[in-house]
């Protein structure tokens, strides 16, 4: 589903991603684990397509086709999609005129047609319940007050709803409570399927008890150093990044 | 000290049609010497230069045409004819006070339909009985356009309403242009003790070169709630003179949205004066400038009264070679202790030829209050387009849609949901975003 | 830090009743006719020992001053200054102009004591540590009325290539460096004020530091109007060459008079390829006194070129004297990624008023600004911001953050804030907050319950008010600020 060879990308002229490699196909989820600053984030901003990253190297192709050259609403609708660590707050549009105006664009650009309202508020409807995603959030504009696990259960909204083929989470667990992490986890989970790949980013392997991932994989300056199964998540949760950066664990 | 004014072919033919109107224009004795006070000095300054502060960047020296004469009288038919169809509140029932070419016309107005607690009668009556006294607040006194307005004053219309009165419907006051030329005219809204009142302030006009000069007087007494939206339609070639001067009881709630659609140049003026304590002003506005066009909205409040809330929220979008303006001043006088006045204009340029002066200043005189003033401006907000790029929707919509989110949170202080989703939908049309 | 003690010490021997400087010097001086005319000019010209050049320039600049009218847009009330009844040149009369600080009149040393600077090396030195001696040591050029009359540390500047001398000697020492950079910011005829200055400036600083010097101390001017019915007009030059630093700091103090006395001066900064300027202000003239009567008319003209792309000008001031100020330190960034900064406190008590803030014109792409401006008003007094910030049409990626909070305490005073923001690209982004309050009462309550004094409290919450600029400035700077603040402030609270 998605090939990554051998990717460069920079920002302001600094080296982030130093040539990655990463095959992922349908059905798996992978996680992506590594120290702050290895570059984890910047491979997600770089799948979904945000500008401030000049690709030097590499490609990237999600089901043959070169996404480098796709504009994110492109990629969008192929079915890439990125939940991201911090949601971007816009004032003035509501939740639910954005989710709707979000569907129908992707609908649209694949040929589908657009949903009509009444169908599109029974399917808002069944989705944030189980998300815990109450009327109210959906009336307010996009994000906007949003305590830090709203937010992400918006995120988790959104992608039940746009149905991607492949879900990236970036940091997902972060700043979350222990019961907000299963709701979120919950959704996710829900979406599993032989047709749908996930590529789970964190910082901690926690988010891994609820998310099992088949292929775990070390980023380190902008390098993925080493992969393994779940159990790598464990080791490195018990030992720490040490044997990668050459500092011992904190 | 005063330098003489070097006078343009613009000054030379207002200066002209002002003497030449003269004769005909009505009013008694102590209106006459009013109006030729107005003259002499305008004589004496001429079009403001962009060295007089208020005026400093919307150039009327360089916009007033030197080929001037007066709007023709238009036919209540002809009127009837152009009137259809159009208008932005549309949807919003109301009862309409026609003013064509500056003229009240009762033929073309809903007097039938109007209530008992309201009556309606013209300037151009009221002054010629000599019962039409204007005394502009403080703060708008020396104005030029309202110097101007004094000058050339041909009618307007009054209403009154009467105490404790609560309107069922919005009172329109309709301003229509046909033909071409330059029309002068002044209304009064007298707002008794107690009652609730929603007025709409529409202008629009045909394609021809026009220029009006309008201003509109609200006299609030105590406990009153008033709405006014004020609606900037003009034609494509109009330049809009409009000025809104308001004094403001005690215990009011006075709402003012002001929305600047279109007009080749737009000055909308507000004075508001805080006069009954413990009375809150919101004023409000959204400007969609485009072309090359240019929008200016000054305003000017002015708390005379302790324990008064005032907010000011400007909301501005420009694309193409559009100009925009905003010019607010809050002065907070020496005993309006207790004021609390924020004040607040945002800017989105959607081009690169576009451009912005945004000017809030504060005169503060008293200790004990909380006043402040914020200005932003700038383009759509990269990292917002790239999250609603990321859930599929296409640049160009994305742009649309934030736009919309920026001007529907100066939309939605409106009180009114009526109001609300007219403008809304007024919006969404223009923006192509409408289903 | 001793430094800091040191400091403190100093400015705690200076009585705090009034005006702290409101003392006169017996000094026998030389001054030029009193009033204007040609006459006068070559009279300075001529004291100055200057070259054919700058004559005829202070004649150039005295024939347009002539044809200009007095500004009037700010939201000051004075009487015009009698540009006749001025001696528009007064120096402290010695034989010849002094070799070494040893040959400075030992009154006018005493004054210097007296306003609490350290002129004298060993006292610059005295309290700092012998490991952070190098970093605080801080070079003083002294202008006395019309003339600049002691540089210290010239020796060890020029070894590091620093040019620091007074602007006189700038003129007969390096008349190419002259002739390039000065009015290259300050044309002329900017102003009615900056035109009078360049007719009739007498002295003030010349700092030259060249590629990719980081100056190795702080330079300092201090000014003192001195003689009865005498005008200063200094004018201060600042060149930073490609790559170099440099931090400048002003102090200015004048006698107790009753008459207004003229303060006119005219700063110009340059800055090239990454070169960074900090210049710091703490401006305590006599600011009249507590009817109004008297006090300095203070009409400066400062701006800061950022010539070259990575440039950086960052303005601090402190003003808390002058009976009328009218001062907007500003930057005119043209080089590419330039920065320009201005950092303020005016605070105005008794009939002061003050109009002042900051002009940021960008022009090139991707340059920033920032302003931060913290005004107090108190008694009778009027305190005005007015600043503007403006993108040209080329200057792309332009960013302003602009802060400007006001506080007012007493219902006698106002508190104003005319800001101009102009915008001719899409993509520069100006953000401006402005706030006006006064002390609350909940904070004074609290400090009070707490066993904290009202006046104590009024200058413990000011000096909240006023932190992020104070931080701004050099540390021995920051202390007298401070204590000078909480001295301005004295006798407006009950």
């Amino acid at each position: 589903m998605l090939e990554i060879k051998n990717l460069h990308a920079e920002v302001e002229g600094n080296k982030i991603l130093r040539g990655i490699d990463l095959t992922i196909n349908a059905g798996e989820i992978h996680a992506i684990m590594g120290p702050n600053g290895s570059g984890k984030s910047t491979l997600s901003y770089v799948l979904a397509g945000k500008d401030d990253y000049e690709i030097t190297e590499g490609e990237i192709l999600f089901n043959g086709e070169n996404v480098l050259e796709m504009e994110p609403h492109e990629r969008a609708a192929v079915g890439l999609f990125l939940a991201m660590q911090y949601p971007i707050e816009i004032p003035g549009v509501a939740n639910m005129t954005f989710l709707k105006t979000a569907l129908n664009a992707q609908r649209v650009a694949r040929g589908e047609g657009e949903l009509k309202t009444p169908d599109f508020m029974k399917k808002v409807k069944e989705l944030s319940a189980k998300l815990n995603v109450t009327q109210e959030m959906l009336r307010r504009p996009l994000n906007v007050g949003f305590s830090g696990g709203e937010k992400k259960r918006n995120e988790i909204l959104q992608m039940a709803l746009l149905e991607p083929k492949l879900c990236i989470l970036d940091e997902t667990d972060s700043g979350l409570d222990i019961d907000a992490l299963r709701i979120v986890s919950d959704g996710v989970n829900a979406l599993k399927s032989p047709e749908r790949s996930m590529l789970v980013i964190t910082h901690y392997q926690r988010l891994l008890n609820y998310i099992v991932p088949d292929v775990v994989h070390v980023m380190y300056q902008g390098k993925i150093v080493k992969s393994g199964d779940k159990d790598l998540a464990l080791q490195l949760e018990e030992k720490g990044y040490a044997e990668f950066t050459g500092e011992a664990a904190a | 000290m005063t330098k003489p004014t070097i006078k343009t072919a613009a000054d030379e033919a207002l200066e002209g049609l002002l003497k030449a109107a003269q004769e005909n224009l009505p009013g008694n004795s102590d209106f006459s010497s009013l109006r030729s006070a107005a003259v002499s000095a305008f004589e004496q300054n001429g079009l403001p230069t962009r060295r007089v502060e208020d005026w400093k960047y919307s150039d009327l020296k360089r916009v007033m045409p030197s080929d001037l004469a007066l709007a023709e009288p238009v036919d209540a038919a002809t009127a009837r004819e152009n009137l259809s169809g159009s208008g932005i509140l549309k949807s919003v029932d109301k009862i309409q006070l026609v003013l064509v070419n500056g003229c009240f016309s009762a033929e073309l107005s809903d007097l039938s339909e109007l209530e008992d607690s309201v009556t309606v009668r013209s300037v151009s009556d009221a002054l010629q009985a000599g019962d039409f006294v204007l005394d502009d607040p403080e703060i708008a006194k020396g104005d030029i356009a309202l110097s101007l307005n004094t000058a050339l004053l041909q009618d307007g219309v009054i209403v009154e309403i009467a105490e404790g009165a609560d309107l069922a419907k919005p009172l329109e006051i309709r301003h229509v242009m046909l033909g071409g030329g330059l029309a002068t005219l002044r209304n009064r809204v007298v707002i008794g003790k107690g009652a609730k009142v929603g007025i709409i302030e529409t202008f629009v006009g045909d394609a021809a070169a026009y220029q009006l000069n309008s201003a509109i007087d609200y006299r609030i007494a105590d406990d009153v709630k008033l709405n006014v939206m004020r609606i900037i339609n003009e034609g494509d070639q109009a330049i809009h003179l409009g000025s809104t001067t308001a004094t403001v009881g005690g215990n009011v709630h006075f709402e003012h949205f002001t929305l600047s659609a279109s007009g080749q140049f737009v000055r909308s003026q507000s004075f508001v004066a805080m006069l009954g304590e413990y009375s809150d002003a919101d004023l409000f506005g959204a400007s969609l400038v485009n072309g090359k066009r240019h929008s200016d909205i000054t305003l000017k409040m002015d708390h005379a009264v302790p324990n008064c809330n005032s907010k000011e929220q400007y909301r501005t979008v420009l694309d193409d070679k559009a100009e925009g303006v905003f010019q607010g001043q809050i002065i907070v006088r020496q005993y309006a202790q207790k004021t609390d006045a924020k004040m607040m204009s945002q800017a989105l340029l959607l081009s690169e030829d576009a451009s912005f002066n945004n000017k809030p200043e504060l005169e503060i005189y008293a200790d004990d209050v909380v006043c402040g003033h914020g200005a932003t401006c700038g383009d759509l907000d990269e990292d917002l387009l790239f999250y609603l790029g990321s859930r599929g929707i296409p640049k160009d919509l994305a742009k649309k849609m934030l736009v919309m989110a920026f001007l529907a949170e100066a939309i939605e202080n409106v009180s009114n949901d009526q109001f609300v989703e007219a403008l809304e939908g007024y919006i969404l049309d223009r923006l192509g975003l409408s289903e | 830090m001793a430094a800091v003690k040191e400091t403190v010490d100093q400015v705690k021997q200076i009585d705090v009743d009034q005006y702290k400087y409101g003392f006169v010097t017996e000094i026998e001086s030389d001054k030029a006719p009193i009033g204007l005319n040609e006459d006068v000019i070559r009279f300075i010209s001529a004291k100055k020992a200057e070259p054919e050049w700058m004559l005829e320039w202070r004649l150039d600049a005295y024939r347009r001053w002539l044809t200009m009218e007095e500004p009037t847009w700010a939201k000051l009330d004075y009487p015009k200054p009698k540009f006749n009844d001025i001696y528009y040149y007064s120096a402290p009369k010695v034989a010849e102009g002094p070799k070494s600080l040893d040959e400075v009149d030992p009154e006018l040393l005493r004054t210097y004591e007296k306003l609490g600077i350290p002129l004298q090396e060993q006292e610059i030195l005295a309290g700092v540590t012998e490991e952070n001696r190098q970093y605080s040591k801080v070079a003083v050029d002294a202008v006395f009325d019309s003339v600049s009359v002691a540089t210290t540390f010239k020796e060890e500047l020029k070894k590091a290539g620093v040019i620091f001398c007074s602007i006189s000697e700038a003129i007969r020492e390096h008349p190419e460096l002259v002739k390039k950079y000065l009015a290259s910011v300050v044309p002329v005829s900017d102003n009615f004020y900056a035109t009078l200055n360049s007719a009739v400036f007498t002295d003030g600083s010349f700092v030259y530091v060249p590629e990719g010097v980081r100056c190795p101390m702080e330079l300092s001017t201090y000014f003192r109007i001195n003689e009865q019915n005498t005008g200063q007009f200094e004018r201060t030059l600042i060149i930073a060459d490609k790559g170099s630093y440099v931090s400048y700091l002003e102090g200015c103090t004048a006698p107790q008079r009753d008459e207004n006395q003229l303060h006119a001066a005219v700063v110009e900064l340059i800055a090239l390829e990454d070169a960074e300027i900090k210049y710091s202000t703490v401006q305590n003239w006599y600011p009249g006194d507590s009817e109004g009567k008297g006090g300095i008319y203070n009409f400066v003209t400062k701006r800061g070129d950022c010539r070259e792309k990575n440039s950086k000008i960052s303005w601090t001031q402190v003003e808390t004297g002058s009976a009328i100020t009218w001062k907007y330190p500003s930057c005119i960034l043209r080089g590419e990624n330039s920065t320009g900064e201005f950092y303020s406190i005016a605070i105005s008590n008794g009939y002061q008023q003050i109009d002042s803030g900051t002009k940021m014109t960008h022009l090139g792409k991707n340059t920033s600004s920032r302003i931060i401006s913290k005004g107090i008003s108190a008694g009778r007094s009027n305190n005005t911001y007015r600043g503007l910030v403006s993108a040209h049409k080329k200057a792309s990626g332009a960013r302003n953050f602009t802060q400007c909070d006001s506080l007012l305490i007493g219902d006698q005073c106002g508190a104003h804030t005319v800001p101009y923001v102009e915008s001719k690209n899409a993509s520069a982004i100006f953000e401006h907050e402005a706030t006006t309050s006064k002390i609350s009462d909940d904070q004074m309550f609290y400090c009070q319950a707490r066993g904290i004094g009202e006046e104590e409290a009024v200058a413990l919450i000011v000096n909240g008010f006023v932190k992020d600029v104070i931080q701004q400035l050099p540390m021995e700077f920051a202390v007298e600020a401070q204590k000078l603040i909480n001295i301005s402030l004295e006798g407006s609270v009950g």
